[in-house]
């Protein structure tokens, strides 16, 4: 004989809605509190110092990954502001490919009037996705992003162009990663300014530590870079249809590490033909300082670096005689 | 899609919700459906696996529901061995083959969840062997029995005749049913997410190399460990029977507040992996011991347990001598206390109802637990030189223990880590009052609201979201 059927119930609706609607309200509190706290009112990421400068003019804005970041370390906009009254903000972002790069660039248009723009060039971000679709799903960096529309708007159209996934997209709107940090008690991980006063000890397995972490597939794949390099052109149309002046720099890097960089040939030729097409300069910069004291680490200039680069290198491709 | 995935907590509700929308007859095959497209979702190929212990289960144990049939006992042994041969070749071949030069390695590895419905389906054959009326079930019950998903990965491992009857009684929407399965998927999740995903990384570094580890970081990490295990694999459970009361089946309790257990047997039959522990007893220990005698029942115990460090190891541990070293140890640890169990006996019987009682149970709470931590040095470190180093060095501190603790500079990590320990020690302990967590279930809404909102929040706001494995979905 089968066994006694279980009796069905009717669900108590209005008490699941009512569960539902309170749920909703205390997430939109913390929310609101998380956005406050954690990415408004700071200017630690390009979109949190857009946000906090929305509607200024910027003579220079600086995209790129972190080797761009010392620049700001070293006061470089102060400096240059003092020395030419220009100005300049320092949007570049660690570990940041053109697709990044693009994604914050056209939040500047939005918030900024900008004249020129400085494109601080690294071949691994043109290597591997780790450093462009990786990254606008990053969960570290969408924390530090404020809830706007436009930027929503800018995301939305990365996931539908397929540069961007929708767990990214999701997250940034309900505000995930603000409530729950990825990384609640985070391992040594690189210090940026608080090492910034720093003389680097040159260690060759320093070098190919990061060597390795910057190109986790090796050297660059042609293809590869020709994908991101027409990711770029796209940055720098946006850029030109707004009227932005561009030039393209390599910062230096010490000559150890220089030459240890895979593929870099076939980068810099790559880059050279497409910047060529265009007309837009590139200083290549990367040769200028080879003295490892010059650096706070590996591979990232330290103050006495920067003043050197700002006041040898920097100041004639920002303010030419 | 891993129970702790977006992909899963997107996957279950429409799941559950059209199993509810579709007529009654379409419900079991629907049931069955999802169970492929969420065991699939770990890699196609992983659906052939399933197939082949399907097959051998559905075609041995429809011949043995036959009582008269003339070879059942050479169909069953057949079955048992294709099924246990399929699980060694898969967990063993590639790690002897690496110790007998003359073997090729195949690169094979088992599929999640392979050795759960490998051992489903023995006792599946099992039970219609021993008694065809008592384990009925047509052939798509057989199907669902084996394949039913929140089970399919780690457990708990159920038995055909209890399981057909829930299939049977054609569950119908029941308000009190949902509410307890989101209660355990919410608890579970609680556990594996807020709990062990977050004592994981300390325990990680800590034994990736015990060598380079101070003796008080291995004692804390050691202690982790127990409850990060606890929390993984109880926290899996939880949500598996959770997911499977939205469809209207029970699954069986798996896990009872283990650390509570006031004896290592108590720790073994009633509240760890209680559904494995009955399985070895079933067709382990009671076929090898049962009407034998004292030393037989002494041998089927070892036994007992030898077979589960085995089962354990394989796969990336190598041969895994650790976990066998973690088996022999809880089996020696049962055999010390049936020795002793007469004088356990008459000391329980004379502080029954005093207040020196309650201490006694409180120390063998203690001892238990620490036994059962001792064991686990040797399952975490997967092999027996990092297990002897954990040890060794931890032994070589205890007697600066005190003065190690006073100097010890602990962080927000760990202070954060201890309080989590301690919230799940102070719910747990709760729970194990049946009066009061009656009394808990009748408290106003508001109350219970309230509790149901901070493990949603202590969900959002400290879990560690990062889609981090069950630890026992690899064995």
């Amino acid at each position: 004989m089968d066994p006694k059927p279980r009796p069905a119930r009717k669900l108590p609706l209005g008490t699941i809605g009512a569960f539902i609607g309170i749920f909703l309200a205390l997430y939109a509190a913390a929310f609101a509190i998380a956005e406050r706290t954690v990415a408004r009112g700071q200017t630690d990421t390009a979109f949190q110092r857009l946000l906090a400068a929305r509607g200024a003019q910027v003579d220079w804005v600086v995209l790129g990954a972190s080797h761009a970041l010392p620049l700001a370390f070293g006061d470089v906009p102060g400096r240059l502001e003092r020395d030419t009254g220009q100005s300049m903000m320092i949007l570049a972002e660690i570990g940041a490919g053109p697709l990044y790069n693009r994604f914050v660039f056209e939040q500047a248009l939005r918030d900024l009037e900008v004249k020129h723009l400085l494109y601080a060039v690294d071949s691994f971000g043109f290597g591997s996705p780790d450093w462009n679709e990786v990254r606008l799903g990053d969960r570290k960096l969408l924390r530090q992003m404020p809830l706007r529309l436009s930027t929503a708007g800018t995301l939305s159209e990365f996931v539908l162009d397929g540069h961007a996934g929708p767990r990214g997209l999701l997250d940034y709107l309900t505000g995930f990663s603000k409530l729950n940090p990825v990384d609640r008690f985070p391992q040594e991980g690189w210090r940026g300014a608080e090492d910034f006063d720093r003389s680097f000890r040159p260690s060759r397995h320093a070098a190919s530590a990061r060597i390795s972490y910057l190109y986790p597939d090796g050297a660059p794949e042609p293809a590869t870079v020709a994908h991101y390099l027409d990711i770029l052109d796209g940055l720098f149309d946006s850029a030109e249809a707004a009227g932005v002046e561009i030039a393209v720099v390599k910062l230096p890097v010490p000559e150890a590490f220089r030459k240890a960089l895979p593929g870099e040939e076939t980068f810099d030729r790559l880059l050279g033909e497409r910047l060529d097409t265009r007309g837009i300069p590139f200083h290549d910069l990367s040769a200028t300082i080879d003295d490892p004291s010059l650096y706070f680490d590996t591979d990232h200039l330290n103050r006495q670096g920067v003043d050197v680069l700002y006041r040898d290198h920097l100041l004639e491709v920002l303010a030419p005689e | 899609m891993l129970f702790n995935s977006l992909e899963f907590l997107l996957f279950l509700p429409v799941a559950a919700l059209l199993f509810w929308l579709l007529p009654a007859g379409l419900r079991l095959p629907w049931m069955l459906l999802a169970s492929l497209v969420f065991y699939g979702s770990f890699g196609v190929e992983n659906l052939a696996y399933l197939g082949v212990v399907v097959v051998i289960a559905l075609a041995a144990g429809r011949y043995l529901l036959a009582a008269d049939a003339p070879y059942r006992a050479a169909v069953f042994w057949a079955g048992v061995a294709a099924i246990l041969g399929l699980l060694g070749i898969l967990k063993y071949y590639d790690s002897i083959a690496e110790a007998v030069p003359w073997l090729p390695a195949l690169g094979l590895t088992s599929p999640a969840g392979f050795s759960f419905y490998a051992f489903t389906a023995i006792a599946l054959l099992a039970d219609r062997y021993r008694s065809p009326p008592e384990s009925p079930g047509s052939g798509m019950h057989d199907l669902v029995f084996l394949a039913w998903f929140p089970k399919i990965l780690a457990g708990p491992i159920e038995r055909v005749a209890p399981f057909a009857e829930e299939l049977r009684r054609r569950p119908a929407i029941n308000p009190a049913f949902l509410s307890l399965g989101f209660q355990l998927i919410l608890w579970g999740l609680v556990k594996k997410v807020v709990i062990a995903d977050n004592l994981a990384p300390f325990v990680d570094r800590t034994y990736a190399i015990p060598d380079y580890a101070v003796p008080m970081e291995l004692v804390i990490a050691t202690y982790f460990f127990a409850f990060q295990i606890y929390c993984d694999f109880s926290g899996y459970t939880d949500i598996a029977r959770g997911a499977s009361l939205l469809f209207g089946i029970k699954l069986s309790e798996n896990f009872r507040r283990s650390y509570f257990a006031h004896s290592i047997s108590e720790f073994w039959s009633r509240r760890w992996h209680v559904s494995l522990a009955d399985w070895f007893r079933d067709y382990v220990y009671y076929p090898f011991s049962s009407g034998h005698g004292a030393l037989r029942m002494y041998l089927g115990l070892m036994l007992v347990f030898l077979a589960s460090g085995i089962w354990h190891a394989g796969l990336g541990y190598g041969i895994g001598w650790g976990f066998l070293v973690w088996g022999a140890l809880n089996g020696v640890y049962i055999w010390v206390e049936r020795a002793l169990s007469p004088v356990r006996r008459r000391i329980r019987g004379r502080l029954r109802g005093k207040p020196l009682g309650r201490i006694h149970t409180l120390v063998t709470t203690v001892l238990v637990f620490h036994l059962v931590v001792l064991s686990w040095v040797f399952f975490r470190a997967g092999n027996l030189g990092d297990a002897g180093t954990v040890l060794t060095r931890i032994w070589q501190a205890l007697p600066e223990l005190p003065g190690l603790l006073a100097r010890y500079p602990f962080t927000a990590e760990h202070g954060f880590l201890a309080a989590l320990i301690v919230s799940l020690l102070a719910i747990e302990l709760v729970l194990e009052q049946k009066r009061l967590t009656r009394r808990l279930a009748r408290a106003p809404r508001a109350l219970r609201w309230a509790a149901w909102y901070a493990c949603l929040f202590a969900l959002l706001l400290l879990g560690r979201w990062q889609s981090e494995a069950f630890v026992y979905m690899q064995f």
